[in-house]
């Protein structure tokens, strides 16, 4: 039969060749065009889930487990030394094999497009189902319904929640509940270069604790060819995240206080604390004079050691130490204000949920937050952070492990008095003073850093846009 | 049945002139993929310009709302005039020196195949590649254009980080990108030209300024027209740059409007405003490309 289609399709020219009639050509590539798109079709079906581990070929349906295996996707956007550690703590799970009937795969994804990527596949109804992640997005998946809450499942799994500080409980909450369990925080402290410091006559051994003596250690170390600042002593940028955080921190010191109690009103203008803290940024650059604000990139600023003391988080540890030998140490920020505090950024592991999700598949995501969170003294020691959790600050393999403990003490004692930019929770990182590009903190006061606003102008501007994002999100 | 509608179909005719049907069997391929990856996001930019969506669940109808907050946006001048004053640098600047340097190099002269090479290699540098480089060159400390520039006398500059010199500095890298690929399409401009009109001018006794203005040029015209059009659209997108080398600094002096788009569409997500911003870049373009058909007529000498 198709021999004879064939043949019909299939005629001679005049000069006896056989050519394909149009009619012919027509009708195959319908037939091919449709034989694609089926086949596409069925590829896009679901597949048939792969026997478990160990089934044997053939066995009969009667005979499937009882429990059915899972399969749990971290998601994390985690670069250079701190992907590696990651990636090995994500093996270490899978090798140990604590609970047989879960299999972690782990994908990483640079970190621009993190936020954007999980954002969508909530929107597809396929997110993956653990993330680790800054705590700035975390309102927006669980506005986005998202996210699964967590106070259950972990009272489930066993995840003692009593040892960690309280106010990692408290700012990974929204509306009463847990959305995130932290695995690290990053507070900044003070880098201190020790050559400068030793050129300068300073004792390295006792560094800057309060403004006057950052101002005096910044002052002596700052270099300069004419009137022109060719190293800082303080360093800075002349805008985006550096003199925004700097601000910030010392904006809270002084006892600043963004928002009111319930987060529905703007208070941050109420004292005159965010006028003097960001009166003292200025004075860094043109009072002081002990910092430029010609730098463009912070850390190549600082490795190239065009900065003495720099404010950052211990995620610059690794580089400066084993990539560029650098010979600093770290203490804590200054106490500027009445209060020792100091911003701090916030990674943790929060659990998605979907409409085809079951409890038992929830039940096997918290399992694996458990089980990171019980064993993340690699990712504390040989990663970046400091642990949220007493069990662990209080363990002597904290101090011993990983990079020298008087590089990270400063940093891990910070967890007790950081504030954490708890309004990353109302809304992403608008309410950051991490922050930079055209954010609210950075647009509203960079131009004030720039002298193009006067202070007041720039905070007044601040507090109309966030009170204009608290409303928005009330509506 | 299936030949009788074959059989329809083949009889079909429009204008007198039979349908062609396998010819469109060939681009259907095509025109299904740009169906899909091009028009419908046209088309769904725009309705949900006038709607608020932040991806997820079902946009709201806000009608010309977005595009009110536009106009109430004080970021908005800000980020419109920094793309102005980039597109009033880079798109001469590329033309010009791009038609210099396709003049020069249709000379044929010694070593002039690998100077066209060499012209042409920044155009197919990555972006991100050519940002890091740049950003070095132009750092105020140790960068090799201020050590330069120190060595005879003239004071270091915060290329990157005045409002002084950002959109000059971020203007010279776009220019130093693009104009070996726009060298390139004026060459072939350039070689289309008769040699004869030429040299039947030198005859006629013009000079060799007479002879740019009055041959080359008006012949040029349509690869000049080519270039200035892309020229154009691409300045007013431009955005890897930004993002890359300054991130918008200092204090938003090079902000553009597509970055702009991008934090408020992929890190606000609030994609309606991102949607009514492209569609106003969209008709800026339109009016500039308008202009430009206006002012450069794609005249056939």
């Amino acid at each position: 039969m198709k021999e004879t289609q064939l043949k019909d399709s299939v005629h001679s020219d005049s000069a006896g060749k056989q050519v394909l009639s149009r009619r012919s050509l027509i009708r195959a590539m319908a037939l091919g065009f449709g034989s694609m798109t089926m086949t596409s079709l069925v590829s896009c079906a679901p597949a048939a889930p792969a026997a478990p581990a160990g089934s044997e070929a053939g066995a009969s349906e009667e005979t499937a487990p009882a429990q059915e295996r899972q399969t749990i996707v971290m998601w994390y956007d985690l670069g250079a030394s701190d992907a590696q550690v990651w990636e090995q703590f994500c093996a270490n799970y899978n090798e140990v094999n604590e609970h047989p009937d879960i299999t972690l795969e782990y994908e990483q994804f640079p970190g621009g497009e993190m936020g954007t990527k999980i954002m969508t596949s909530i929107a597809t109804g396929d997110p993956p189902d653990i993330s680790f992640r800054t705590m700035n997005d975390v309102a927006a998946w669980h506005d986005a319904g998202g996210l699964a809450p967590l106070d259950d499942l972990m009272r489930t799994v066993d995840l003692d929640l009593d040892d960690f500080l309280p106010q990692y409980i408290e700012w990974s909450s929204l509306e009463g509940q847990l959305y995130s369990i932290t695995m690290d925080i990053l507070p900044i402290a003070a880098l201190i270069n020790v050559n400068h410091a030793e050129e300068a006559g300073l004792d390295i051994h006792n560094p800057p604790a309060d403004g006057p003596s950052l101002i005096e250690w910044s002052k002596a170390m700052t270099v300069k060819e004419g009137d022109q600042i060719v190293r800082s002593g303080f360093l800075m940028t002349g805008s985006s995240v550096q003199p925004n955080v700097v601000f910030g921190i010392i904006a809270q010191q002084l006892g600043a206080q963004p928002l009111n109690q319930d987060r529905s009103q703007v208070t941050f203008n109420a004292t005159d604390a965010p006028v003097q803290a960001a009166q003292w940024v200025l004075d860094t650059f043109d009072k002081h004079e002990m910092a430029t604000r010609d730098i463009a990139d912070r850390y190549g600023a600082y490795g190239q050691q065009v900065g003495s003391i720099f404010w950052t988080g211990p995620w610059t540890l690794f580089g400066y130490v084993n990539t560029e030998g650098l010979d600093f140490i770290t203490a804590p920020v200054s106490l500027i204000g009445d209060t020792l505090t100091t911003e701090a950024r916030e990674y943790g592991l929060v659990l998605f949920n979907a409409p085809d999700r079951s409890q038992e598949h929830l039940l096997a995501g918290a399992k694996v937050i458990k089980w990171f969170s019980d064993n993340s003294m690699l990712w504390v020691t040989e990663g970046r952070g400091a642990p949220p959790r007493r069990s662990i600050l209080n363990d002597p393999e904290y101090q011993s492990t990983g990079l020298d403990w008087q590089l990270r003490k400063p940093f891990a004692e910070a967890v007790e008095y950081s504030f954490f930019d708890y309004l990353n929770m109302v809304d992403g990182g608008q309410f950051a003073f991490y922050a930079g590009g055209s954010s609210t903190v950075p647009k509203a006061m960079d131009p004030v850093w720039a002298r193009e606003k006067s202070i007041e102008e720039g905070l007044a501007d601040l507090e109309q846009a966030w009170q204009k994002i608290l409303d928005q999100r009330k509506a | 049945m299936p030949d009788g509608w074959l059989a329809y179909l083949s009889r079909i005719r429009y204008r007198g002139r039979r349908i062609e049907w396998q010819a469109y069997l060939f681009i259907l391929p095509f025109l299904l993929i740009f169906f899909v990856i091009t028009l419908l996001p046209i088309f769904f930019a725009i309705y949900i310009s006038f709607n608020e969506w932040g991806i997820v669940g079902d946009p709201v109808w806000v009608g010309f709302d977005n595009f009110r907050d536009i106009f109430q946006d004080d970021w908005i001048p800000k980020i419109w005039g920094n793309t102005f004053q980039m597109a009033a640098l880079i798109v001469p600047g590329t033309v010009i020196v791009a038609l210099l340097m396709a003049l020069w190099i249709n000379q044929e002269q010694w070593l002039s195949g690998p100077i066209r090479t060499a012209f042409f290699a920044p155009h197919v540098v990555a972006i991100t590649v050519t940002a890091i480089i740049w950003i070095w060159i132009f750092e105020k400390e140790t960068g090799l254009l201020n050590v330069a520039l120190y060595g005879i006398g003239i004071p270091k500059q915060g290329w990157l980080t005045t409002s002084q010199w950002v959109i000059q500095s971020i203007s010279f890298v776009t220019i130093w990108q693009a104009v070996g690929f726009h060298m390139v399409i004026l060459l072939a401009g350039l070689k289309e030209i008769p040699a004869e009109l030429g040299e039947a001018a030198v005859i006629d006794g013009a000079t060799s300024w007479q002879t740019f203005w009055r041959i080359t040029l008006p012949l040029l015209t349509p690869a000049l027209g080519l270039v200035i059009t892309l020229e154009i659209i691409s300045a007013f997108r431009i955005f890897g740059q930004v993002y890359l080398m300054t991130g918008g600094g200092p204090a938003g002096h090079s902000a553009t409007i597509v970055s702009y788009i991008y934090n408020e569409g992929f890190v606000r997500f609030r994609l309606g405003f991102a949607a009514a911003l492209s569609l106003l870049l969209f008709f800026t373009i339109l009016f500039f490309t308008l202009l430009r058909t206006r002012l450069v007529r794609e005249q056939s000498h």
